[in-house]
């Protein structure tokens, strides 16, 4: 629930980690994650002398920061399709030993997976699976709370579809 | 829906769950973001905070002038230390609290405590004029001091922009003044109109007791003007430090 303002030291060491992870989900590549992360942190600092705790928690606040964020990337990325930007991902994965390391491998497929799904399915399974209530989670995607919790219920069966049956 | 149905949801719940609790950045991601945060923040607010007061500094310096000698006199005069007492309440993070102590107290660079300037083509350093800092942010933001070792090469009084420090040097946040208390340390030379048309923050190499560090210095440049002669453009480099956070 909303309440006092914290620290924007404390809110940074909570949710960095959780916000990457959302990314990740959504972009499907460390290093697009990693940059959309730096993105999302320094406008939330730029940003945090205007946000009002009685208005929204502090992670309905950064998750709103990190979708925007995920949607400008998809934006800037437009001109490609979403099968060549998955593509593009292998060889940047390929390069990147100290991330991969970083990361359970048995779930990067899960992860690549939820980034493959329709836009707002994907946003939902990111959003909800960060730790955001479904009233949280529809109130960013402007739906009800009902309505959030049928969206990731298709989403969720729309994943399963979309994984290799060894996956699940 | 039947059974098998919900089971394999719940099944695919739970692997989301460890998926979405087990992805985390690579080691050292965190660190660098929030070293890098702080240094783009701040670079954005000197950028601005130069940017506006580029306009008013012209008109105004003549006046603040005179202001910022009078307040320079009195800091001087009540506290040795020139400001000390003011930038004490500089470190509003906790972290920066807790971190200092991973450094402790820090060398104070060369400039030994009063400002550097160097004009461009003179070969000496002079006294820092006198600068109107009207449109520059009050508030101080704590910025990272860096530890090196000899293996970084850096000889004392290496200067580098921020961007050119040496990745993986371990770090620690220290009060700094806010840009008007940095100019308010620019000594005071009489009869002379100056105007700041630039600021940038820099580190500097500072070695003692076997230790080198990299401390976060201003440079500010702009033009001085003495009874009606010519302007001549100066570069003046202050500490950014807190007073407290020197030995």
């Amino acid at each position: 629930m909303p309440g006092a303002k914290p620290a924007f030291e404390d809110l940074y060491c909570e949710y960095v980690e959780r916000i990457y992870a959302f990314l990740r989900s959504q972009l499907g590549s460390a290093a697009d994650a990693e940059d959309v992360t730096s993105q999302v942190f320094v406008k939330a600092y730029e940003a945090y002398a205007r946000y009002e705790p009685r208005l929204s928690t502090p992670a309905a606040w950064l998750f709103q920061i990190a979708r925007n964020a995920a949607l400008d990337h998809y934006r800037r990325a437009g001109r490609r399709s979403r099968a060549e930007q998955a593509l593009a991902r292998q060889p940047t994965a390929s390069v990147e030993p100290d991330a991969i390391a970083q990361e359970r491998i048995v779930y990067r497929e899960l992860m690549e997976a939820v980034a493959g799904l329709p836009d707002r399915q994907r946003e939902v399974i990111g959003l909800r699976h960060s730790g955001l209530s479904f009233l949280e989670v529809g109130r960013l995607m402007g739906s009800s709370e009902d309505a959030a919790k049928m969206l990731y219920h298709r989403a969720l069966r729309a994943l399963r579809a979309a994984l290799p049956e060894a996956a699940t | 829906m039947s059974d098998m149905d919900d089971r394999d949801l719940a099944e695919l719940q739970a692997q989301l769950d460890a998926a979405f609790q087990s992805t985390r950045p690579r080691r050292g991601f965190q660190d660098e973001l929030w070293d890098r945060l702080q240094r783009r923040v701040w670079w954005r607010r000197l950028q601005r905070a130069t940017a506006s007061a580029r306009p008013a500094l012209g008109g105004l310096a003549a006046v603040l002038l005179v202001a910022f000698g009078v307040l320079f006199l009195i800091s001087r005069g009540g506290h040795p230390g020139g400001g000390a007492s003011e930038t004490s309440s500089a470190p509003t993070s906790r972290g920066a609290a807790v971190q200092q102590a991973t450094f402790g107290l820090l060398p104070r660079p060369s400039l030994g405590g009063e400002a550097a300037a160097t004009r461009p083509g003179a070969s000496s350093e002079t006294a820092g004029p006198a600068v109107a800092g009207r449109a520059l942010p009050a508030t101080a933001v704590p910025l990272p001091v860096y530890r090196y070792g000899p293996a970084a090469g850096l000889q004392a009084g290496t200067v580098l922009d921020p961007a050119s420090i040496p990745p993986g040097l371990p770090s620690a946040t220290y009060p700094a003044l806010s840009p008007a208390d940095a100019l308010a340390e620019v000594q005071a030379a009489p009869r002379q109109h100056v105007t700041v048309t630039g600021a940038r923050l820099v580190y500097v190499a500072v070695a003692a007791d076997g230790s080198g560090y990299l401390e976060p210095e201003y440079v500010l440049t702009g033009t001085t003007q003495s009874d009606g002669g010519p302007q001549t453009p100066f570069s003046v480099r202050v500490a950014a430090l807190a007073a407290s956070a020197f030995r």
